[in-house]
């Protein structure tokens, strides 16, 4: 319950962060500059505005998950507010928690927003032929060619997995900043960050015959316990609907669960170095 | 936190971390199946690698795709190849791009008389093979691998191979992503490749297959306007049993009078010109090509040509029973190097490329055609043909 008194507090002060919402206006024009690609094939103006809507949707999500996630814990032990909190009944547990959990529903409502604009942009577009009889101030020709695309659930489903992965970036940001300060956790947290996104290189490393032993278990390594954020990297089917993609909600699924239990693990992590954290 | 609280936890880490290794040698198989495109040694920006590297491999294909637009309409088609090459690399679902890139290699690398390089055929066939093999479920690159054979290259059978393939698959709606029946006139274009291929009986029955199809099509749909590929495919298998039945009594007594010759009139220009008493309109195929010419195989796509190689396909228009050009390619070296030692010259009419008004009078594959001197039976088609060997020094 402290916990989510303290979510609700986070929430509260970083939709005021004005930092987070010019990434979110950002998002938001990036997302309406992909309509502007209107001089190539209508399927290809489609593929793009699907590509570059969810992967903006990423990369200002990016953003605003490592700009918010380093600088929770960190800022109030700069501002001092930390003693206050913390001299009341709040176990630094619950503190840690609730911190983490306003910076993801920080993270949702952003992500939800920027994911709402991108799926509007794609109705405008795949219904540009309904939205020119509106021009005539004719609405029967308006309904009757009004698309509900059967691309949207797909859509809905990348949305959420790039949110999964922001969610695992901001634990990762969290638990660093128990013990970092803001600017090492931002280039900790990148570096994390990258490393885990390079993992279609690290797997093929750990297992290419050319790759000497050592490096080999050192690939290994970095691939299974370095958070694999290129495991929620399944763009292509989404976009390309057409090609077959046999059992993409049961990877999906699987990808979710694996990005909750590491969320879990740096949560410990990160509550069990505060707990030791002399403040 | 009481010590007790904190071995908990410690203790929790461990079937936590098993379960994240578990899950991930779960995930790593799948995960390959929709994470198709790759990254390589190959030059581009490091913002791009960057960008690729942190999955956003399909914004970069989009953007390089935006620029390749840019660098075709200023002219700058050099520049188009590679980034085709890595779009599709990046994102090999992108099926407009090996289309347009095919098109673009066997289309837009023209000689300063606007013929097109030839050597770029061999690249376009790989692309199109790789693009199918990355997309083999819609008709889209079947048809416009089929498209280039019937159109460019005039290989009719290749064309045929494609257009059957195409004509077994779906579309995509591009607004709702769900499959749908395949535009109607790749049917229609696989008749006209039969048609053309000299298959008259395969063309016929394709046409009335293509009548049942589109009917289909027409009930399916709920579009009436769609009806008029119902009727474009009955006229035009009414049209062809007509043209059957018409050209089915012609004999060979058409003496074409065939003649072809070639004047030097300079450094890489010469003259070609002869006689040919057809109706106006009918062509006749120049090809000068090395005498050991051979058309280079790709396995793999890749825009690197031997340009050692000369090719030269023009045709000749027909008036009045005569045909002349001047093919001046001073200009063009690096298209027509013109290395090897021996020259094929080769000056073909044949039946099957040949319109309409002109088979009314020799028939789909020259039947009604005659000629004294350069008359060949080829495949069951009767064309004419004459070639001249010439070496290097007559021509520079």
């Amino acid at each position: 319950m402290t916990a989510w008194v303290i979510a609700r507090n986070t929430f509260g002060e970083a939709i005021r962060k004005k930092i987070l919402n010019v990434f979110l206006i950002l998002a938001l024009g990036s997302v309406l500059i992909s309509l502007t690609f209107t001089f190539l094939e209508f399927r290809q103006q489609v593929v793009i505005l699907k590509s570059f809507g969810l992967g903006m949707v990423q990369f200002w999500g990016l953003f605003i998950a490592i700009i918010m996630g380093i600088s929770l814990i960190p800022a109030d032990i700069e501002q001092r507010t930390i003693y206050t909190i913390l001299s009341k009944p709040v176990k630094r547990y619950e503190y840690v928690l609730g911190r983490f959990l306003g910076g993801a529903i920080t993270l949702a409502v952003n992500v939800a927003l920027m994911g709402a604009a991108f799926l509007l942009v794609f109705l405008l577009k795949v219904n540009t032929r309904a939205l020119e009889s509106l021009a005539s101030l004719d609405f029967g020709p308006f309904w009757t060619s009004w698309v509900w695309s059967g691309e949207v659930p797909g859509l809905i489903g990348g949305i959420a997995m790039v949110y999964m992965k922001l969610l695992l970036l901001l634990a990762v940001a969290v638990c660093f900043s128990t013990f970092a300060t803001v600017t090492v956790n931002f280039f900790l947290s990148s570096a994390v960050f990258i490393a885990g996104s390079i993992s279609s290189v690290t797997e093929a490393m750990s297992k290419s015959p050319n790759t000497p032993i050592v490096l080999r278990w050192l690939y290994a390594a970095v691939h299974y316990v370095v958070p694999n954020f290129g495991n929620y990297d399944v763009q292509n089917p989404i976009i390309h609907p057409e090609v077959p993609a046999a059992d993409l909600s049961l990877y999906m699924w699987k990808a979710v669960f694996y990005g909750l239990a590491y969320t879990i693990i740096l949560l410990v992590v990160g509550v069990l170095v505060f707990e030791r954290k002399e403040v | 936190m009481s010590v007790t609280a904190r071995r908990s936890l410690l203790a929790m880490l461990v079937p936590l971390l098993a379960l994240v290794v578990w899950l991930q040698v779960q995930l790593d198989p799948m995960r390959q199946r929709y994470q198709p495109g790759k990254v390589t040694n190959i030059e581009i920006g490091t913002q791009f690698v960057a960008a690729t590297l942190i999955g956003l491999k399909e914004v970069v294909a989009g953007l390089l795709w935006v620029r390749a637009d840019e660098f075709f309409h200023s002219g700058n088609y050099a520049a188009v190849i590679p980034i085709v090459r890595i779009v599709t690399w990046l994102d090999p679902h992108q099926i407009d791009v090996y289309d347009t890139g095919a098109w673009h290699l066997s289309y837009n690398f023209t000689d300063s008389q606007e013929r097109s390089d030839r050597r770029y055929i061999p690249p376009a066939q790989a692309l199109y093979r790789e693009g199918i093999a990355n997309n083999p479920d819609i008709y889209d690159l079947y048809f416009a691998q089929g498209w280039m054979n019937f159109h460019k290259v005039l290989d009719f059978k290749k064309a045929i191979e494609a257009f059957t393939e195409a004509n077994k698959r779906p579309a995509v709606d591009p607004s709702t992503g769900k499959k749908r029946m395949r535009p109607q006139f790749v049917g229609h274009t696989l008749a006209h490749a039969y048609r053309k291929d000299g298959q008259i009986d395969r063309a016929i029955e394709q046409w009335r297959q293509n009548i049942k199809d589109n009917e289909r099509y027409v009930r399916e749909s709920g579009d009436p306007g769609e009806q008029v590929m119902v009727d474009v495919a009955r006229n035009n298998l009414n049209q062809l049993l007509r043209e059957k039945e018409e050209r089915s009594r012609l004999k060979p007594v058409k003496d074409a009078k065939f003649e072809a010759q070639w004047q030097f009139l300079g450094p890489r220009k010469f003259r070609v010109f002869g006689t040919l008493d057809l109706p106006t309109g009918a062509r006749v195929r120049l090809v000068l090509r090395d005498k050991d010419f051979k058309e280079q195989e790709f396995q793999k796509f890749s825009w690197d040509i031997d340009t050692n190689q000369t090719i030269l396909i023009d045709d000749l228009y027909v008036r009045d029973g005569r045909f002349s050009r001047t093919i001046d390619i001073e200009r063009d070296v690096s298209i027509y190097p013109l290395k090897a030692e021996q020259y094929v010259m080769t000056f073909t009419f044949n039946p099957l490329t040949a319109p309409d008004f002109v088979q009314d009078v020799i028939g789909f594959k020259g039947e009604g055609l005659a000629d004294q001197k350069y008359l060949v039976v080829r495949n069951g088609v009767r064309m004419l043909e004459k070639s001249f060997l010439i070496k290097r020094n007559q021509l520079l």
